[in-house]
């Protein structure tokens, strides 16, 4: 069992004094540029002491999950500001205006020592963009996974192994008995193209994953990340391999790895790795760096028993 | 009829910021305070002080107070306030009167955009009330009515982290998932309780006779808007004042059904300019709601003034949904990131576009 990051990490406090003075002109982009390499160095650093596996950059350059996406794909635009989902966390809307299609540029997203890429789902890109293109939705969802496609290949030629899907809609919709048959059957077998190209794996956030987890791993998705914090343990029951997101990125109580830890022993499931339930960069960088911690010290509690 | 309101805020003037920083003023700077003392016809010493650079710190942010006032009154407002020019912001700035609570660290809210975010380490208590000193400065510099904003008890808890209470309900055996609601619910009406209700009694104590509750975040989390109902009933219940709520950028269907549980005819100030002409269509909802609409007429994030007309227009499209005698005028939102210039503009077409409105609708 190994601890994995999946998402956004916070910037440090250095650098986000940068952000600051290098908007108001007070300090040039070289001397900005350097914060962000100091912050990414660290970021990375800090999870190789822990002993995490799949090392990300934190995603330092990216302003939001989507936002690379407005550049590095033909037809799209990053627009209006918009809440993401129940945080008070905003992102810029995706206007689908045009066919989309990968014109290059993603590695320019990922540092080196980056081994996994962390992008939106394709459920999730399309739920939480505005398209005034596609008339059918699973058009748009192929034509993004061709995209995928594509940016996987270049991130194997570039040295990168693991591809995470980050799928918070896919969660969202489920509880509202929003999302067909025929999205979750597209969703799967781009999830398998993906997966002959790089390592991948998908997470649910933002709610109960129980029924998601099901319906996946009937299509053999795998591994699955769940949000623990939204999920109660005894509710899942699958074969397909786990990546538990046991620590909460949206508060700053400390877990006990004691109790994480048993939670872990009564589960039903092939559990392979651990996590935060999402993006850390909901918490300033000190507690981000606990959390990591107490994930570190969650596998040592497992290690003993 | 069609009362013309602010929200809150407005940007804060450079010479205001950097004199209060303790920098020197620029050439700019004292060539814009000028400009301003003048078009707003403000007392010479006042202004030379500053300029001189003589001025008590305190005495530059009543400056700006007062020119704020000034510049809502000649705009033609018919309720008015200081601009929020005391405060730095509405969620650190009240939680400083407030323990346990502990800053952090900056957190981010969009792109390069972070806020200092507290965790709650206790139960959060008053430490003294913190709007009385603005208001009884702005009832001294104006004859108009005065409208106090507070940061409402269910924003302050959702901008920070309920370290405090969750602790409490896993210590009572609580699922994480089971949890979130009732340690949310409590923090809410604790701070309702002990920290807004002391405020709002302060302030009615001294005689304000408006007061805005500005809950922006009341819709982020669906399932919690009947805590934010509860809250506000808590703290406001038996106290003689007419009360509003601002909410903003939300989607106003999932304040349904629950507002109509509030007490009282509360007046529900709201963002709709930002949306467009067709955004006002979900005033169709509060048809049966029986309290006051403040109905947002100009974007705060755009420096395009609306016309008198589009205004107007506005509030007429408006009117087909609501009666007019329950309208309120006013922007989206706080005009805090337009300049002065831009404000101005935009808060006097609103004044004469409410005015041609109430023409045609006699």
């Amino acid at each position: 069992m190994f601890a994995t990051l999946v998402g956004i990490h916070p910037r440090t406090e250095e650098l986000v004094r940068a952000s600051r003075e290098f908007d108001r002109g007070r300090i040039s982009r070289e001397k900005y540029e350097v914060e962000v390499e100091n912050c990414i160095n660290r970021i990375i650093e800090e999870q190789k002491k822990l002993g995490f596996r799949q090392i990300t950059d934190g995603m330092i350059k990216w302003d939001d999950i989507f936002r690379p996406f407005s550049k590095v794909l033909n037809g799209v635009t990053a627009e209006s500001l918009t809440r993401f989902f129940d945080n008070n966390t905003f992102y810029r809307k995706i206007e689908i205006r045009e066919k989309i299609e990968y014109r290059g540029g993603f590695l320019s997203y990922m540092s080196r020592g980056s081994e996994k890429a962390i992008v939106p789902g394709l459920y999730t890109f399309a739920d939480l963009s505005h398209n005034e293109y596609y008339k059918d939705k699973l058009d748009l969802m192929w034509d993004y996974f061709e995209a995928l496609k594509a940016i996987s290949l270049e991130l194997r030629e570039n040295g990168i192994s693991f591809l995470q899907l980050n799928e918070p809609s896919i969660v969202y919709r489920y509880k509202r008995r929003e999302i067909s048959k025929d999205e979750i059957k597209l969703i799967a077998s781009c999830f398998r193209e993906l997966r002959k190209i790089l390592s991948t794996s998908i997470h649910l956030y933002f709610g109960d994953c129980s029924k998601a987890v099901n319906f996946l791993a009937e299509e053999d998705v795998e591994p699955i990340g769940i949000d623990m914090m939204e999920t109660e343990p005894e509710s899942i029951d699958v074969s397909a391999k786990l990546i538990l997101g046991v620590v909460d990125s949206r508060n700053t109580f400390m877990e006990d790895p004691n109790q994480i830890a048993d939670m872990i022993r009564g589960i039903h499931g092939e559990i392979v790795g651990i996590s935060p339930n999402c993006d850390l960069e909901f918490l300033p960088y000190e507690q981000a760096r606990r959390k990591m911690e107490i994930l570190k010290e969650v596998l040592e509690v497992l290690k003993c028993s | 009829m069609l009362l013309t309101q602010e929200i809150g805020s407005l940007s804060k003037p450079n010479w205001r910021v950097k004199y209060v920083r303790g920098e020197k003023l620029g050439k700019e700077d004292l060539k814009e305070l000028r400009r301003w003392a003048e078009f707003l016809e403000i007392e010479e010493d006042l202004v030379k002080k500053v300029e001189e650079g003589k001025a008590e710190k305190k005495e530059v942010v009543e400056l700006s107070a007062l020119m704020a006032i000034r510049l809502l009154e000649k705009a033609g407002l018919d309720i008015v306030f200081d601009g929020e020019q005391f405060r730095t912001e509405m969620y650190e700035y009240p939680l400083r009167y407030v323990s346990g609570f502990r800053f952090l660290g900056p957190v981010r809210s969009f792109d390069n955009k972070y806020y200092n975010r507290a965790e709650c380490v206790d139960k959060p208590r008053l430490l003294s009330p913190y709007h009385v000193e603005e208001f009884l400065f702005t009832r001294r510099n104006t004859k108009r009515r005065v409208k106090v904003p507070i940061t409402g008890p269910y924003t302050l808890a959702e901008w920070s982290y309920n370290k405090y209470y969750v602790e409490k309900y896993r210590k009572l055996g609580y699922s994480w998932k089971n949890l979130r609601k009732p340690a949310k619910r409590e923090f809410v009406l604790d701070l309702a309780k002990e920290v807004i209700r002391p405020n709002i009694a302060a302030l009615i104590d001294k005689g304000a006779e408006i007061i805005q509750i500005d809950e922006p975040a009341v819709t982020t989390k669906p399932d919690e808007v009947d805590i934010f109902v509860e809250a506000f009933n808590e703290m406001t219940s038996g106290l003689n004042c007419k009360f509003s709520i601002h909410i903003c950028y939300s989607d106003y269907s999932l304040l349904f059904p629950h507002i109509y549980e509030l007490k009282g005819k509360v007046q529900l100030a709201l963002e709709f300019a930002n949306r467009g002409i067709k955004g006002y269509d979900i005033l169709s909802l509060f048809k049966e709601y029986d309290g006051e609409i403040g109905l947002g007429v100009v974007d705060v994030h755009t420096d395009d003034v609306e016309s008198p007309d589009t205004v107007k227009e506005r509030i007429l499209y408006a009117s087909k949904f609501i009666p007019p005698e329950r309208i309120y005028v006013n922007p989206d939102c706080g005009l805090r990131t337009r300049s002065w210039e831009i404000a101005y503009r935009k808060l006097k077409n609103m004044v004469k576009g409410a005015e041609m409105a109430r023409e045609e609708l006699k």
